[in-house]
């Protein structure tokens, strides 16, 4: 299966008061077609802002360092002109808060349909039919009629639905779906993920599925990459994730994750608070909350590093075999 | 939509008959009458005009008379300081005055505000930004009476390019300096507006949808994040059209055009009733016009807002 997208080495920084916060640390990973990495890690640990800086939306005083390489083309070092031309078209992001992230004055139509107009030059009224063959893709029923609707008219699973077709109208190679179904109710949210794989296998779209929910992810991705504190700790096959999960971190996660069959006793959670991601501290970033840490772990960082076939981890530990 | 107009309109009918009300009692509360001067007439001579201007029947009679007249011939009765004038002329060779240069100014203040706004806010914190900010900042506290003499030694004594005064016909010539005074200080208030509303969208959500779809940022700001912003903008437009088209007594003043404005402020010191109770009755019509105006800008702009 061919690799669409690789990144290398991506950093991100913030210039804060307090100094530079760098809120993504030398992230490493690929995209394949077709395939669903999921996306996991408790919030600020840098999945958004990762992706955010792939697509060139940081904010003012954010810098994004590495190389994200789509086909051969480095996205980070693209000039404005030359970045509108990929996104949209080859890249193209779902936000979460669906209210928030479509435009209250223009019609939905309108607003799914120039991104094809500005990307493969059809004009409007053409582009607004394919938008309405698009709803119905997403499963919106009554499509014409629907994308005469403003935002305000659809329900939040519906808007939800229009950003995912409006991020495939130009079919991109490369699909981020940002907490997409974090606003909706279960069932919605089982249909959206169907959807999304759908997607994935009909148009052979790499889907990254950004989320907190381990379970969710676990659904329909292929490969699970486990973010803490702006840094991949653990990347393998959802399989392996979940049958072998190897930094302490991942085990933590698994472990803090209720379970349908058991009723009794507390949720284990992980001890301690997220650190703080000022830049020129040493060591592992998870050490203070870990419980195999160890003299070195605090003043050496550990790196990734393959510990199985597709499974990498970057703990100085190999804490492999049973799971907790 | 239309049964929304119709709604308004009718409303519109009860709040002029109030103001008429009002303005009648406030006017008949104030010591004099038209015809009080330095000198003092003979009685038998005063009781003879006031006969002859209806003054001396019952003020509920006075008020009737004068609504009766309105609704039913669309007279506004004849000017009690000029014998050979009525309201209705005097506001017909006024108001097309002020409505011309009041229109111009709305127009100029609205379209330039609002390109000035968008561009600090699109270039916020470079020196576009900061000189517009200041330029505005400056031309918002700098009232019309400053300003308007100012023009007129700049552009007519100085550099002799504008006729100082008069109206001409309403020739652009005589236009202009009373349009840019006027404008001065209104231009400043929607550029502010506009900035911090624009800023307020550009950091929307949408927005970065709307980048993340590759959207050039000349046609974010057109298409995306204009008509958005202006909502705020509209809701100033409002106390400002009725303000620009109602006239002002410091350009008519000034420039000597021959506006709305000094004629009203002349009624209302030479206790010339039926001139002041026109005129104010002009003004009572043209703020629930421009109000429902706006209104329906505001449907148009927010597609959320139903009538």
């Amino acid at each position: 299966m061919p690799r669409i997208m690789s990144v290398e080495n991506l950093s991100v920084r913030f210039a804060s008061r307090s100094g530079q916060i760098e809120v993504v640390k030398d992230l490493n990973f690929d995209l394949w077609t077709g395939q669903v990495l999921g996306l996991v890690g408790e919030s600020g640990s840098g999945k958004t802002q990762a992706f955010l800086a792939i697509m060139g939306l940081l904010a003012r005083n954010g810098r994004a360092e590495g190389r994200a390489l789509l086909g051969d083309v480095d996205l980070l070092q693209l000039k404005p002109r030359a970045l509108n031309r990929m996104r949209g078209r080859e890249i193209a992001m779902v936000f979460q808060d669906t209210a928030a992230a479509l435009n209250p004055t223009l019609r939905i139509g309108i607003q799914m349909a120039e991104v094809l107009a500005l990307h493969h030059a059809v004009p409007l009224p053409q582009a607004e039919l394919a938008a309405i063959d698009m709803l119905d893709m997403v499963g919106i029923s009554d499509p014409e009629r629907r994308a005469r609707c403003y935002p305000h008219e659809l329900s939040g699973g519906m808007r939800q639905r229009v950003l995912i077709g409006m991020a495939l109208m130009c079919r991109p190679k490369v699909l981020i779906a940002d907490e997409a179904t974090a606003s909706l109710d279960a069932t919605v949210q089982a249909q959206i993920l169907t959807l999304f794989k759908t997607v994935c296998d009909r148009l052979g779209t790499a889907l990254v599925l950004i989320t907190h929910d381990l379970s969710l992810a676990a659904s329909i991705a292929d490969r699970m990459m486990v973010m803490y504190a702006g840094q991949a700790v653990e990347i393998a096959t959802t399989d392996a994730l979940f049958h072998d999960p190897r930094h302490p971190y991942t085990r933590g996660l698994l472990a803090s994750t209720p379970a349908a069959t058991v009723t009794r006793g507390k949720l284990y959670t992980i001890p301690g608070p997220p650190p703080r991601l000022l830049e020129g501290e040493r060591g592992c970033r998870f050490n203070p909350r870990c419980p195999h840490r160890a003299a070195h772990c605090v003043e050496l960082a550990p790196i990734l590093r393959p510990v199985a076939l597709d499974h990498q981890v970057a703990c100085h530990f190999d804490i492999g075999g049973a799971s907790q | 939509m239309i049964r929304f107009i119709l709604r308004r309109l009718a409303i519109a009918i009860p709040t002029l008959l109030a103001l008429i009300v009002v303005s009648f009692i406030l006017m008949k509360v104030a010591p004099g009458n038209p015809f009080t001067g330095e000198k003092t007439l003979p009685k038998e001579v005063m009781a003879n005009i006031m006969a002859r201007y209806g003054l001396d029947k019952p003020e509920w009679q006075q008020l009737l008379d004068y609504i009766s007249n309105i609704v039913l011939h669309f007279d506004f009765g004849p000017s009690f300081k000029y014998k050979d004038r009525s309201v209705t002329e005097i506001i017909a060779q006024g108001f097309p005055v002020t409505f011309t240069y009041g229109m111009w100014t709305f127009v100029v203040s609205t379209v330039l505000g609002v390109f000035v706004g968008v561009l600090a806010a699109v270039r916020q914190n470079s020196w576009v930004d900061y000189l517009s900010l200041g330029i505005t900042i400056g031309a918002q506290v700098v009232p019309v009476y400053v300003v308007a003499p100012l023009l007129v030694l700049i552009f007519t004594l100085w550099l002799g390019w504008l006729p100082g005064g008069g109206w001409n016909g309403g020739h652009w010539s005589n236009v202009i300096l009373p349009v840019v005074a006027l404008s001065f200080s209104l231009v400043a208030s929607v550029a502010r507006i506009m900035r911090s509303s624009m800023l307020e969208v550009l950091g929307s959500n949408y927005i970065r949808t709307a980048r993340a779809k590759g959207i050039p940022g000349y046609k974010i700001i057109l298409r995306h994040a204009l008509r958005p912003a202006l909502l705020p903008v509209v809701t100033y437009l409002a106390p400002m059209l009725v303000y620009v088209i109602t006239g002002s007594v410091i350009i008519d003043m000034y420039f000597s055009t021959g506006g709305i404005g000094s004629a009203f402020v002349n009624s209302a010191l030479n206790r010339d009733y039926s001139t002041a109770m026109g005129i104010t009755i002009l003004y009572g019509t043209l703020t629930i016009a421009g109000n429902l105006l706006v209104d329906l800008i505001y449907a148009w702009i927010d597609p959320k807002i139903r009538l």
